[in-house]
């Protein structure tokens, strides 16, 4: 039997080939999302801290919700560990030496790198190759490639967050991979910091870590060799994995579900068109059980083949999915991949299990085949949906309507994850849904002259093949509409409120990207932001499983450069623990003035914080207001990530751009779409699963319908006549396809009005036409193409009994 | 002597309601071992839902199916699969082969979905006997219609079943094919004394049987013993076919 299955598939290998190209896709796509993520998870590595054996820093985990609901985020740097416990773990028995690190985010002629102390350097080892140690708080030591082009005993400038600093070069060092360090006095390396953000030891053998563990307590972290990268704040892997996770996660999720609908109506087909052949093996003795397995096997077969192909695919693409997501930002700088097997594995289990689920349909449709059918010259299958698929299409319609209106008050982020449900929905009940309106649509057209009447018969009669295509051209359009507006709807209310908010002549930005040393604004007395997150730990208030973005502001400098529209309380109160909080933040938690919350900040420090204002306009900055002096002594680098002058701001400043308002808005948007780009890498997966699926569904409807052309030429049609049939049939079902994407599009956005976040819908017609054209040019080309294609066989072709 | 097979008050409609087909209506008819009996009648008079009935093909929704001593009402999907392959042989008027296979492992493929490995030279030897013994490497597709259906007859021997179910074994084929086709079958009753159940519009292949069974509406109508070709085509143009 399973020889038999695989003879078929031989000979069947064209039939399959829509469906393995599929699978291949999918399973390249998990595949290279699992080298991704076994790259981000493998042990962060020794890094720089190859020579210790322990490094403790402070806790550096925050753990959200409770129960099945419970995240673990980890934060890129905890909070400072001071000289004294340096000291202390220095006197542990067993501990050999204590050696406590830093790193401080630096600028260096243009270049960003990390200032460590001295002492620190013989924990990777950074070696001296020129020169010698600095001993004065202003001689420095650079690595060869931040020194490039200096030499030893000259001075060089460098941009620290307490400002510019001009420091004599003593030495060189060689330099290591990843990242760009300089060395200068562990005192006034200190001094920059304020703190260390971990210790090193080296101990005796035998030192039982677990016993350090418990002595610490949990408010310090022993992480071991392997590990002790994490605790470099200088290192960028120790960069947020959980963005990077979410990405891959949903742009992989999502694909699969597309993929499991897409392939599941190919090899349905696949299945359909080999009626006879299963009522021939039926009628000479195979049980339903072996009809099954060979189904089964050869499907697995299929998937298993496209898994090896995609492995293949993910070893050369995950480099450039790793650049991509490098580029928009979620990945961090240096990110590599480096193949692991497992991803392998799941590559390959993926592409076997999508076609597997995919077959399922296909393979009650092969047992329902009564083995007399084998008698029957020309078996065509009466089609009715499915109770199944009837209940698998509103099963995806109701979550698509349960997400529309559960989350209303964030419709614009919910809006595509709804948008696919629902052209998930439509597509399964697609011969209900849009081939009843395309036949409406052939009887109005079918009226009169031969094509339109052969269109309107076809469109009438084909409900299940229109549909069939219909459904991918309505989930290309429905995916990319809402993709496309919700994007310009949340930009432009983010926009709308930056323009209100900010009312600065100026604005001050670090020209490298990174940040500006705070003395800056407090020279110029102007307002600097600190762009920061705080987690807030009630239930309620946890903002998923992500922090709420923050701003630390100085409130006293905040007239006429920022605007935050108080709404109750007063901005004068946020110093010390009192924050102010957006009102969506309050409506979300029912959060009051004078309320007190649990926090913890970017460090992972515990804080608890007092609400002293509400304030509107939060959108593009952040939903909580810190203290400036509070965000720097938390944030990952103690610096303004903008600085808003009123009026003329006479700055001169290495590093340095200074933008004018219209500069910065025009700034704006250059993020703004960097953010966009991250979740079209997401989207244009699944519209490539989609637009495949408009080529196979067109390819097979046209299989389909090709006899019955044949036929009617036969009876005197002319060429000229059947393809005007064709191309009104192929008109009907885009035009249905399209408007059942506009419809999902609508529907997925019908709660936007609740989003507060979402301001007016916003329709951007470049981009809305560009749509339209597309799921048009898709259909058009993925019904005509394979119906020219196959037009061009012999006429002669026997019309009924050879498929 | 036990009939091969016997269908007693056999009853079988399609569909549901309003659009119910009544195909079969209370047929009994009984095949003797070792006999030919061709059926006939006009379209739609229930000549291949009989067959299905009689094959396990095929549920009646009322009524009893005896093949031997097997009650075929009461198998399981799996039994009559079983059955199939060692009880019973069809031949049909068309894709009677699958494309994928060639015509040796057609011929053997009831054996192969039995799990048994098929001895060696056992598809020859049934190539042999329909006189296509040189062409047991070729796909289906490389054989003339003729040449397929008697691969098909020859698949219809192997497992040795006591009774060939034939539906319009000659319908697709030119004369000289089809006389051919039927002289085969005519020995595997003579010289093998198997049973021949066939469904025919062709009165030419009627007269081979040694019986004729002429349905109409779903009801036996008459039948004729020693057939001759003009008596049978006298009486399906009273029937209207």
């Amino acid at each position: 039997m399973l020889a038999i299955g695989l003879r078929t598939l031989r000979t069947r290998a064209g039939s399959f080939l829509g469906a393995f190209i599929m699978l291949a896709i999918v399973a390249t796509v998990v595949a290279s999302a699992g080298q991704l993520m076994a790259s981000a998870l493998r042990d962060p590595g020794p890094g720089r801290f190859a020579r210790a054996d322990l490094v403790v820093r402070a806790q550096s985990e925050v753990t959200l919700g409770r129960g099945e609901a419970q995240e673990i985020i980890s934060v890129p740097r905890s909070a400072r560990v001071s000289d004294a416990t340096v000291t202390k773990l220095a006197d542990l028995p067993g501990v050999e030496r204590a050696v406590g690190d830093l790193s401080v985010p630096v600028s260096v002629s243009g270049r960003d790198a990390h200032v460590h102390g001295w002492p620190a350097a013989a924990l990777t080892p950074y070696r001296l190759t020129e020169g010698r140690a600095p001993r004065m708080a202003d001689e420095v030591v650079l690595d060869a490639g931040v020194a490039h082009g200096v030499h030893v005993g000259e001075a060089v400038r460098v941009v620290t967050p307490a400002g510019v600093r001009t420091l004599r070069m003593t030495g060189i060092v060689a330099r290591q991979p990843l990242q760009s360090a300089l060395f200068m006095t562990d005192r006034a390396a200190r001094e920059l910091s304020g703190g260390y953000d971990a210790v090193a030891l080296t101990v005796a053998p035998g030192f039982d870590a677990q016993a350090l563990r418990t002595r610490l307590g949990p408010g310090m972290e022993v992480l071991p060799r392997s590990e002790a990268s994490a605790a470099d704040a200088g290192n960028p892997r120790a960069l947020a994995q959980e963005e990077l996770f979410a990405v891959i996660g949903a742009g992989g999720g999502m694909t699969i579900f597309v993929a499991i609908f897409v392939v599941a109506g190919t090899i349905t087909f696949i299945t359909d068109r080999r009626r006879r052949e299963i009522a021939l093996l039926r009628a000479m003795g195979a049980t339903p059980g072996q009809v099954r397995r060979m189904l089964l096997v050869e499907t697995a077969l299929v998937g298993l083949l496209a898994g090896a192909v995609g492995c293949g695919g993910a070893l050369l693409l995950a480099g450039t999915l790793a650049d991509a997501l490098t580029n928009v930002g979620v990945a961090p700088e240096g990110f590599t991949v480096r193949p692991h097997w497992i991803a392998h594995v799941v590559g390959l289990v993926a592409g076997t299990l999508v076609a597997l689920l995919a077959s399922l349909v296909a393979v009650r449709r092969g047992l329902k085949v009564r083995p007399g059918e084998a008698l029957v010259a020309a078996a065509v299958p009466q089609r009715r949906l499915g109770p199944v698929r009837a209940v698998l299409g509103l099963l995806a319609l109701g979550g698509g309507v349960t997400l529309v209106i559960a989350l209303s008050h964030d419709a614009t982020a919910y809006a595509v994850l709804a948008a696919l449900c629902f052209a998930l929905g439509v597509a399964t009940l697609s011969p209900l849904l849009l081939g009843h309106p395309a036949a409406l649509l052939g009887r109005l057209i079918g009226a009169d002259g031969a094509s339109r009447f052969l269109a309107g018969a076809g469109l009438a009669t084909g409900r299940f093949r229109v549909g069939a295509v219909a459904g991918p051209i309505a989930l290309v359009v429905a995916l990319a509409g809402a993709q496309v507006i919700s994007i310009a709807t949340a930009g432009e209310a983010v926009r709308e409120v930056s323009a209100a908010r900010v009312q600065a002549d100026h604005v001050l930005v670090a020209s490298s990207g990174g940040g500006l040393p705070p003395e800056i604004a407090d020279r110029l007395g102007a307002t600097g932001m600190v762009a920061t997150e705080v987690f807030l730990l009630d239930r309620e208030l946890s903002n998923g499983s992500s922090a709420w973005p923050a701003a630390g502001l100085d409130p006293e400098t905040l007239d006429g450069t920022l605007d935050l529209d108080v709404r109750a309380g007063s901005l004068t109160d946020v110093r010390g623990d009192g924050i102010a909080v957006s009102t969506r933040l309050a409506e979300a938690g029912d959060v009051e003035l004078g309320a007190t919350l649990s926090a913890r900040m970017a460090d992972a420090g515990p804080r608890r914080l007092r609400v002293v204002a509400i304030y509107e306009r939060a959108l593009g900055m952040g939903d909580i207001v810190l203290p400036r002096a509070l965000a720097l002594e938390h944030a990952t680098a103690p610096l303004d990530s903008a600085v808003f002058v009123r009026g003329h701001a006479d700055v001169e400043f290495p590093t340095v751009e200074r933008l004018t308002r219209a500069d910065y808005f025009r700034a704006l948007d250059s993020e703004l779409e960097d953010g966009a780009q991250v979740q079209w890498v997401v989207a244009a997966l699944m519209l490539l699963m989609a637009a495949m699926a408009v080529f196979n569904s067109g390819a097979m409807a046209a299989a389909e319908r090709r006899p019955e052309l044949v036929l009617a030429r036969l009876a005197g049609a002319t060429r000229g006549q059947i393809t005007r049939a064709q191309t009104i049939e192929a008109l009907a079902t885009t035009a249905v396809g399209i408007v059942g994407g506009v419809a999902i599009v609508m529907a997925s956005l019908a709660g936007i009005g609740n989003d507060a976040q979402a301001g007016t819908l916003v329709v951007p017609l470049g981009q809305t036409a560009f749509v339209l054209a597309l799921g048009a040019t898709l259909g058009l080309l993925g019904t005509l193409l394979p119906a020219a294609l196959l037009g061009r066989a012999r006429l002669t072709a026997n019309a009924g009994l050879r498929e | 002597m036990r009939p091969a097979i016997a269908l007693t008050t056999v009853s079988r409609s399609y569909g549901r309601g309003d659009s119910a087909v009544r195909a079969l209506g209370n047929v009994s008819l009984e095949f003797p071992a070792g006999s030919f009996t061709a059926i006939m009648g006009p379209s739609g008079s229930g000549k291949t839902t009989l067959l299905q009935c009689a094959a396990g093909l095929d549920r009646p929704d009322s009524g009893s199916v005896r093949v031997g001593e097997l009650e075929l009402t009461e198998l399981s999907e799996k039994r009559l699969a079983q059955l199939r392959r060692r009880e019973v042989g069809f031949v049909f008027q068309s894709f009677n082969l699958l494309p994928s296979l060639t015509a040796a492992q057609n011929v053997v493929l009831p054996l192969r979905l039995g799990g048994q490995r098929p001895k060696r030279g056992t598809a020859r030897a049934a190539l042999d006997r329909v006189g296509l013994g040189k062409r047991a490497r070729h796909l289906p597709a490389e054989l003339s219609g003729g040449q397929q259906q008697r691969v098909a007859i020859a698949r219809a021997l192997v497992a040795e079943p006591r009774v060939i179910f034939a539906d319009e074994p000659t319908g697709a084929l030119d004369t000289r094919s089809a006389r051919e086709a039927l002289a085969l079958l005519r020995s595997l009753v003579d010289e093998d004394g198997r049973t021949i159940v066939m469904v025919t519009h062709d009165p030419v292949a009627a007269a081979v049987a040694d019986r004729v069974v002429f349905l109409a509406d779903g009801q036996v109508v008459d039948s004729m013993t020693a057939p001759r070709a003009d008596a049978v085509a006298a009486r399906m143009t009273a029937l209207g076919a």
